[in-house]
């Protein structure tokens, strides 16, 4: 098995917080507002309720098996292969996932900031220090990320702050736009993007006990949330719907036209170290969960030599994605669906646990 | 525990070779001096091809000092290019043909369509394609120039200024508080075309011949407020023949009508844009004199729209505030009495200039300048229900009831006017 090594609350929630904010400064506000509209900001609600219930299951099923971590809870209800298979599918939909992103951000960056830059360039830029913290290993990413979190938030706060001028009320009206039952029905689909808070299962172990993973979860879910509702708002009120459905990315934009006077103004390019930065912790954080996975699943006992070939897999994959328009539907597919791989397999795991009446042993731990 | 140190002493040495060769950008490097920027780019209908694209660049001549010219202003720091062309970027490859550089439009200070290209079906061909290219920058101002915009560009040169770049982008800034001028903003301009709630509209220019009436040429019938005039028209001598004055007015993407100086404040008073302006209206106890006043809002605009009847009702307020700034008939108007009645001089002399330019909104433009929709958006749950009730149709049949509340909160460095000796001994025979 990894040695994994011990992390404390704060840095379980870091960890989480920035999988899941850093999908915000991408295109998936756009797509997201294509189908609400200016209710973005309702449908995160509502999605930040699903992901606390779909987490409060989550807990019940390792509550249920203490002292083991998802994986093993997953070999425990099914048996050794179908288990193994399930934590496969899992991290095949981590791998997936982090595929999109890396490529999504190559071609953000392609389009924003280097046009002439080939995107394998910049993918490989993007991987070199992914693959490195990975290869250091889950505390050196676990403090890397804790140790930028400030940074991060305080970058994407005072951009949200200075960009107040911009922000329009009536921007967020019709509020329910296409109605309260279709704004829930979004919203219930596309808890996905919590869906990282499944992360922390993964490294139950390195948490200090269930209660450390509770509260660590609980809290990244609450951080998280409130950062993406708020953001969410913001977006919706600084661009009526028919220009907020253009833009490629909607927090490039606002730090564009972010302007006082003739002096203050040109905010993106600080805004890029924010995204670059987020972007390559967030990738991080997905690429070691799929290697722990898959290490766990076929008793790997260390990540170290899966590291350059993992590289190269996410290297290729990304670059057989053909546009960025293809990603994009990708992306709508998976953020749609993905409720199933982060929530549904889980509880799926928790309901057999029940009717089989399984639990894990307690142990002295 | 050699080997793991000597590896790690190469690993840094690795980091610390690639990690700069990705600062560096090596695709994507441009040097200052290896770009053409181009401050002011022109839109006309072409003759031969679809597009006549005029580029007004920044030259690196020292500076861009130079000598004076017939008519006003500096022989340019800058160079200008004009191309037919079928669209405005690969204009802008044609362009570069003539220079050693790569044109960008990176600083971009603002965009002029010609008034026949922004009447035409064309301008929404041309301003659609702009916030998708990543050079462009929504705080590009966007102008409408009568007559064309090569010639526009001709004239526009810095006056008082060596500096193009800087001149160019102060000084559609610092007219916006002096109001005649809308905000102009692409951002603002861009989502108002796109959104309806509110009609989008741009600054308008033109080309000032600089001539002043002569004695005979005709007299001034009444007092004007100094600004019923379009750009272009504007009463002076000197400076430079560039004009903007007033507001270009769209319905979607089409231009359908121009506001003069004066309409643009009052259109600056209901946007809540304008910040400041000095106004003249006739004096209420003798009218063949003015008086001068500081204006600026006291409060945001109130709107409030009334959806429930089939006729709209809109109801605005104005709270605006100044100061005295000239009283040539010396009444003393710093007195409470005398004070209320020039408030209300000034209350009655803003709302009839508002009725009039909400006449012409609904009546002539048919446009939503004002952004009426914003406030009666609020109303409306869902998507359908405003697109049912069909607001862009509905403005024109609006009931608008305005009022302004003006309040004279300062007198200036005086506190009282005191007649000249000779008139005291005059009245006192």
């Amino acid at each position: 098995m990894l040695r994994e090594g011990k992390i404390g609350v704060y840095e379980a929630i870091c960890i989480v917080l920035m999988a899941i904010t850093a999908k915000m400064f991408f295109t998936s506000p756009r797509e997201l507002a294509e189908v609400v509209g200016p209710a973005l900001w309702l449908e995160q609600l509502v999605a930040v309720f699903t992901a606390l219930v779909g987490f409060l299951l989550v807990f019940q099923l390792m509550k249920r098996f203490p002292g083991q971590d998802l994986v093993s809870v997953f070999e425990t209800v099914f048996g050794k292969i179908l288990g193994g298979l399930v934590s496969i599918i899992l991290a095949a939909a981590i791998l997936f996932s982090s595929v999109l992103f890396t490529r999504e951000f190559s071609e953000a960056v392609k389009a924003y900031a280097y046009p002439s830059t080939p995107p394998s360039m910049i993918i490989i830029f993007f991987l070199v220090p992914v693959l490195i913290m990975i290869y250091l290993g889950f505390e050196t990413l676990a403090r890397t990320v804790s140790s930028f979190i400030w940074f991060y938030v305080i970058g994407i706060i005072s951009i949200f702050i200075l960009a107040v001028p911009l922000y329009k009320y009536y921007n967020l009206f019709p509020l329910l736009d296409g109605g309260i039952g279709h704004i829930a029905k979004v919203g219930l689909k596309r808890c996905s993007v919590y869906g990282d808070i499944l992360f922390l299962a993964v490294f139950i172990n390195s948490l200090q006990g269930i209660d450390h993973f509770k509260k660590g979860a609980l809290r990244s879910l609450l951080f998280s949330g409130a950062f993406i509702i708020a953001s969410a708002f913001f977006f919706s009120q600084t661009f009526p719907k028919a220009v907020f459905v253009e833009l490629t990315i909607p927090m490039f934009s606002i730090t564009r036209a972010i302007e006082f006077g003739t002096f203050f103004h040109r905010f993106d390019s600080i805004y890029i170290f924010l995204w670059s930065i987020s972007a390559i912790l967030a990738a991080g954080v997905n690429l070691y969960v799929f290697t722990s996975i898959y290490c766990q699943v076929f008793r790997i006992k260390d990540q170290k030599p899966l590291v350059l070939p993992m590289g190269v897999i996410i290297f290729s994959l990304g670059l057989l994605l053909p546009s960025l328009t293809a990603i994009v539907d990708f992306l709508k597919f998976f953020r749609n669906s993905g409720w199933i791989f982060y929530f549904g397999i889980p509880i799926l795991t928790l309901l057999v646990a029940a009717v089989r009446g399984m639990k894990g042993v307690k142990t002295g731990a | 525990m050699r080997s793991n140190l000597t590896k790690k002493f190469f690993l840094v040495l690795l980091i610390a070779v690639l990690l700069p060769v990705g600062t560096a950008g090596c695709y994507d490097r441009w040097e200052p001096d290896d770009l053409a920027y181009v401050l002011v780019a022109g839109l006309d209908k072409g003759v031969t091809d679809k597009l006549q694209l005029t580029l007004q660049m920044a030259s690196f001549r020292g500076g861009g000092g130079g000598q004076q010219k017939d008519g006003g202003g500096q022989a340019s720091a800058t160079e200008s290019v004009t191309m037919e062309c079928p669209s405005l970027f690969t204009g802008i490859n044609m362009a570069n043909i003539t220079t050693s550089k790569r044109i960008s439009l990176m600083h971009t200070k603002f965009i002029i369509f010609s008034e026949e290209m922004a009447r035409s079906e064309d301008f929404k061909k041309y301003i659609n394609g702009l916030p998708r290219y990543r050079e462009f920058r929504k705080s590009t101002h966007i102008v409408v120039c009568r007559g064309k915009a090569a010639d526009f560009i001709e004239e526009n040169k810095t006056f008082l200024s060596m500096r193009p770049a800087k001149a160019f982008s102060l000084i559609l800034s610092q007219q916006v508080r002096d109001s005649f001028l809308p905000r102009g903003r692409f951002f603002d301009f861009y989502n108002d075309l796109k959104s309806d709630i509110q009609e989008p509209v741009a600054i308008l220019g033109g080309v000032n011949p600089l001539k002043l009436k002569q004695p005979g040429d005709g007299q001034r019938q009444e007092l004007l407020s100094g600004g019923e005039y379009l750009a272009g028209e504007v009463p002076r001598q000197g400076g430079v023949k560039r004009d903007f004055f007033g507001a270009a007015v769209f319905r979607g993407p089409k231009m359908v009508g121009a506001l003069d100086g004066e309409e643009t404040r009052v259109l600056g008073m209901v946007t809540g844009d304008l910040r400041r302006g000095f106004f003249t209206i006739k004096d209420p106890e003798k009218p063949d004199c003015i008086v001068a006043l500081d204006v600026r809002p006291a409060r945001k605009p109130q709107i409030k729209v009334n959806v429930k009847r089939d006729r709209p009702v809109v109801d605005l307020t104005l709270r605006l505030e100044g100061e005295i700034l000239a009283v040539q008939s010396g009444v003393h108007y710093e007195e409470k009495e005398n004070r209320a009645v020039l408030e209300e001089a000034f209350e009655q002399e803003t709302k009839e200039r508002m009725d009039s330019l909400v006449d012409k909104c609904q009546n002539e433009f048919s446009s939503d300048i004002f952004g009426f929709g914003r406030a009666a958006i609020i109303h409306f749950l869902t998507e359908k229900e405003w697109d049912n009730y069909n607001w862009p149709e509905k403005f024109s049949t609006a009931q608008v009831n305005t009022k302004v509340d003006f309040i004279i909160r300062r007198t200036g460095m005086l506190l009282k006017e005191s007649p000249f000796i000779s008139e005291g001994e005059e009245a006192a025979e």
